[in-house]
């Protein structure tokens, strides 16, 4: 009753302040934006990995239980789905190839991977052959065995497409006899087996479904990867309705904000009753995938119910929920991606890129001079901002605090992490020092650059902050402006190298190899050409480093390989580092066993990667998820 | 009549929205026709140019947003090739000239292909099927609800005009006017559904799985767009009424001792809400605009979240698809109002024949 007399009291109040203060227009004139604030940076990076920061639930309400259907909040829809070689894949997408598919291999907690639906895989003495073993008496949904063959297909999938292939471009041949699977490599590749832990190739899915869409490679005539055999065969395949190995099977989807993907319990699956392992898994008899993609009302839907679960890298949903006894909160920031602001330092030419790609002279960077004038091509300068940067400052007023400032592109856990890098730390006297230099190096007293963001408010605001530290630091002597971008345009910019200053985020992983596509010269190519290495920079240490980490199995020579990679960094000062992405994942009490997913031999794998995880070991209270 | 008997055995025997709908107009045009053919074939000679102005428009500031490698790359991914970006270019047709783009669209569209996503690879129709039934709930709920508490409103305030009545309504009306639809709901959620926990605060329902559920998940999105819709309507109801009610006629009833009650609903309530129904079509298309802002908050699959991920996901064809199906919408039931003023008025029939 008081809470109605209160809520009376306040419904009086508020109309007589939006009386008092309003006109009277129309409510069609709505300005408002409900956009999430955090979680509209590009999500550009390949797969990646977080080791989970663990606050474990204090719900450990008796054994898991089977029955109940979870419903899961993600934070975004994903653009052509649901095949590996084809989807544009971030977190949410993740989350539902985890769903109804099973990677090859594990991350473990103990280190490294361990074969999953692979049995075994052993490489050759130099690295250039590797050979699958693939467990034996797995189904996938439709009934078509795992085997040998069946990963061939898969991989060969990802290597014929234009997204997926260039990640994949150092495999020479695959061939599949019985439940082995060989694959021929170009040069060494040590972590392989990494590639194909949690990047959406990693994860199977039926040839037949597969030999069955339209646009799958084996379709197209005149490339490398293209089967008459299956060109032969009838397409018309539904590529969003797809066939995995995994714990659930899928059962509807809608795409778009506010729809859905069902997936049940598939009762074959190869960790169940009816498996090959003879586990009880999944427990749970359904899961929803509900995309909410504005983080308020995705909160509001846990809050009140309507979801379980939710995913959110937004600081200030994390730090609500974590204070909040009725929730259980996971966070995760090892191995997830970095923010930054990435610095366009496209200059001279590029022989590797030349090399590579057969030309024969080599290919000059900024053919139109559209970068000649920038003085982010000067390390004093780029050195000058990030010891003009307080990161304490943006982590504390823009992330709640609760999040980490970052030194280079490896979190505290990965290959490559050092306490000290060597990048510049806020500190304006050495700022002053630089800043000498960098207005000798590019011969003026006034250094102007564009600092642009996407046009989500949370960016343009954390822009503005940044562009104030340096404005205390220099004073007059910088001008940047701030001009949002559509995020569209933007992604199209950062590949063209048509900017100077972006605010990105990036560069999760397991392993160091996962950012060879972006940092390698290789992939540097001319400003107006499509180019993975966005900043464009050519660093003979970082590629020699990066070759390194990929062709020796000396876990001491790699991890010195990428922290020089990480030194490079904070010596060049490419990117100006801000914080590491920390992701929670927030759930009501009746949900269990998040994050504690072991591989079939007990092995503890790392379940929480970047806010992404498994559902298959997860359960509810009693059968009810909804608590 | 007719029109209403076939969206109900239509919705029984479970035809198509779209094929009702389509069946209900051409009742309705077919029986003005009958009444009044002219001008029913001149309102229908305009109707054409002005899809057409509509979606050509649409079309231009699609294909003008970004260049076609940046579409390719949005829905490819950042990952994607240059030979994946250019076979995407190509398959979908976006090197073509844009007059060339949009003369193919419309050659399929005409028949009712309204074409593929290229993000999803599903069928634009089923996805606007899909969507549009929700969308329309949530406005007809919302329109009923803003009659609902107008009219009496209305009513009640013209009959006590100038009193203390008329200015506690009046005061409220301004209040709700005042309250952007997105404040209104972000407030229902915290105190009804997050605060008491009476109400869901997100999600959506379907009638067929639940008919409980859907209205108790559909109360506050309705609430949330109704509010400043009724105060708009009760107080042009109240000012037209306040008018009639200083006619002669209505004089006259009430000095033949007709009941106060009879005089304000059997005799002026007619003719005082012509600018009532104007404001309500118009209001229709006005709500499209809320909705989609309302849909987004409550996790609603409808039209709104459909256009929004079309633009943030360069979803062309959807984009389009969906503004030609509101276009359409929206002029057809401007046209529909027009054909029924002259139902309610003969002068009106007169005057225009």
């Amino acid at each position: 009753m008081g809470k109605l007399r209160t809520l009376l009291a306040l419904l009086l109040a508020f109309t007589l302040v939006a009386a008092a203060c309003g006109g009277g227009s129309d409510d069609s004139s709505d300005g408002g934006d409900d956009t999430d604030t955090t979680e509209n940076e590009e999500d550009s990076g390949p797969a990646t990995t977080v080791k989970a920061e663990t606050e474990e639930t204090d719900a450990a309400a008796g054994g898991p239980v089977r029955g109940g259907t979870i419903v899961y909040g993600m934070e975004a829809d994903s653009a052509n789905p649901w095949a590996p070689y084809r989807v544009s894949c971030a977190i949410s997408c993740y989350t539902v190839l985890q769903t109804v598919s099973d990677p090859l291999f594990q991350p473990v907690e103990s280190g490294g991977v361990k074969p999953y639906l692979a049995e075994s895989a052993e490489p050759n003495a130099d690295y250039t052959e590797w050979v699958f073993t693939i467990r034996d008496g797995i189904t996938f949904h439709d009934g078509t065995p795992l085997d040998g063959e069946a990963v061939a297909f898969n991989i060969n999938t990802c290597r014929g497409s234009g997204l997926t292939g260039p990640a994949l471009a150092n495999i020479g041949d695959i061939t599949a006899d019985g439940q082995t699977v060989t694959f021929t490599m170009n040069a060494p590749w040590v972590p392989f087996p990494e590639n194909l832990s949690i990047g959406q190739c990693a994860f199977m899915f039926s040839p037949t479904w597969l030999a069955s869409l339209d646009d799958v490679p084996f379709r197209n005539e005149g490339t490398a990867f293209y089967s008459e055999e299956v060109a032969a065969t009838p397409g018309g395949g539904d590529p969003a309705a797809p066939v995995g190995v995994g714990a659930f099977q899928f059962e509807s989807f809608s795409p778009g904000n506010a729809n859905k993907l069902i997936a049940t319990r598939y009762e074959d699956y190869w960790r169940g009753p009816n498996g090959i392992t003879g586990e009880e898994l999944p427990y749970l008899d359904q899961v929803e995938l509900v995309v909410a993609v504005d983080i308020a009302s995705r909160s509001d839907a846990l809050a009140s119910g309507e979801f379980d679960i939710i995913h959110t890298a937004n600081a200030d949903e994390i730090a609500r929920f974590t204070d909040d006894d009725g929730f259980s909160t996971i966070t995760a920031s090892d191995f997830g991606e970095t923010s930054h602001i990435l610095l366009n330092s496209a200059q001279g030419e590029n022989p590797t890129f030349s090399a590579i790609n057969g030309l024969d002279a080599p290919a000059p960077m900024d053919p139109e001079g559209s970068n000649a004038e920038s003085p982010l091509r000067f390390t004093s300068c780029r050195r000058a901002l990030a010891f003009a940067t307080d990161q304490q400052r943006i982590a504390d007023e823009r992330y709640a605090g609760i999040v980490e400032v970052a030194n280079g592109p490896f979190p505290p856990g990965a290959i490559g992490y050092l306490e000290d890098t060597g990048y510049p730390t806020y500190d304006l006297d050495a700022a002053a020092e630089e800043w000498t230099q960098c207005k000798a190096d590019t011969g003026k007293d006034l250094i102007q650059f564009t600092f642009n963001t996407t046009n989500d408010p949370f960016n343009v605001e954390t822009n503005t902050l940044i562009q104030s530290m340096w404005s205390e630091a220099f004073g007059d002597e910088i001008q940047t402006t701030v001009t949002p971008v559509e995020q569209g345009q933007y992604i199209g910019l950062a590949l063209t190298g048509t900017f100077e200053a972006f605010g990105w985020r990036n560069h999760g992983g397991i392993d160091p190899d996962n950012q060879f596509l972006w940092w390698f010269s290789g992939t540097s190519s001319p400003i107006g050409t499509l180019a993975l290495n966005f900043g464009r920079f050519q660093d003979p240490i970082i590629d020699q480093n990066l070759v390194a980490q990929r062709s020796t199995d000396d876990p001491a020579a790699r991890q010195a390989a990428a922290e020089a990679v990480n030194q490079q960094f904070g010596a060049e000062v490419y990117n100006l580092w801000t914080v590491w992405t920390l992701w929670g994942v927030i759930s009501n009490p009746n949900v269990q066993g998040l994050g504690t997913l072991e591989t079939p031999e007990g092995e503890a794998t790392r379940s929480i990667v970047s806010g992404r995880h498994y559902l298959t070991n997860m359960w509810c209270t009693e059968g009810d998820c909804q608590g | 009549m007719a029109a209403i008997v076939i969206l109900i055995v239509g919705w029984i025997v479970g035809i198509p929205l779209s094929i009702r709908l389509g069946l209900a107009f051409l009742v309705i045009v077919a029986g003005a026709m009958v009444t009044n053919g002219s001008y029913v074939l001149k309102r229908l000679a305009t109707l054409v140019p002005t899809l057409l102005l509509v979606t050509l428009f649409t079309f231009f500031l699609q294909t003008k947003r970004v260049t076609p490698e940046v579409v390719a790359i949005r829905v490819l991914g950042t990952g994607a090739n240059a030979d994946a970006v250019d076979k995407f270019i190509v398959e979908n047709n976006l090197d073509a000239p844009f007059l060339q783009q949009y003369l193919d669209w419309l050659s399929g569209a005409v028949v009712g292909d309204l074409g593929t996503s290229f993000v999803n690879n599903i069928s634009v129709s089923e996805q606007i099927g899909e969507a549009i039934p929700i969308s329309l709930q949530l406005m007809v709920y919302a329109q009923l609800l803003a009659l609902v508490i107008s009219v009496p409103a209305g009513v009640y305030a013209a009959y006590r005009a100038s009193r203390r009545g008329d200015a506690v309504v009046s005061t409220a009306a301004l209040g709700f006017l005042s309250i952007p639809n997105f404040i209104l709901a972000t407030f229902l959620v915290y105190i009804l559904a997050l605060w008491l926990d009476l109400l869901p605060a997100t999600s959506y329902v379907y009638l067929h799985e639940s008919v409980i559920d859907h209205f108790k998940h559909m109360l506050l999105p309705s609430v949330s767009l109704a509010m400043a819709l009724s105060a708009t309507y009760m107080r042009l109801l109240r000012g037209d009424m306040v008018s009639t009610l200083q006619e002669s006629f209505i004089t006259t009833a009430k000095a033949k001792g007709v009941s106060p009650a009879k005089v304000l609903w059997g005799h002026a309530l007619r003719p005082s809400s012509f600018t009532l129904l104007t404001v309500f079509a118009v209001n229709s298309g006005v709500l499209i605009g809320g909705a989609l802002i309302i849909e987004i908050i409550f996790i609603i699959p409808g039209m709104g979240n459909k256009i929004v991920a079309a633009i943030v996901g360069f979803d062309f064809l959807v984009l389009q698809g969906a503004v030609v199906v509101l276009a359409v919408g929206f002029v057809l039931l401007n046209f529909l109002i027009d054909l029924l003023y002259t139902a309610l008025d003969p002068r009106i029939r007169n005057v225009r024949a």
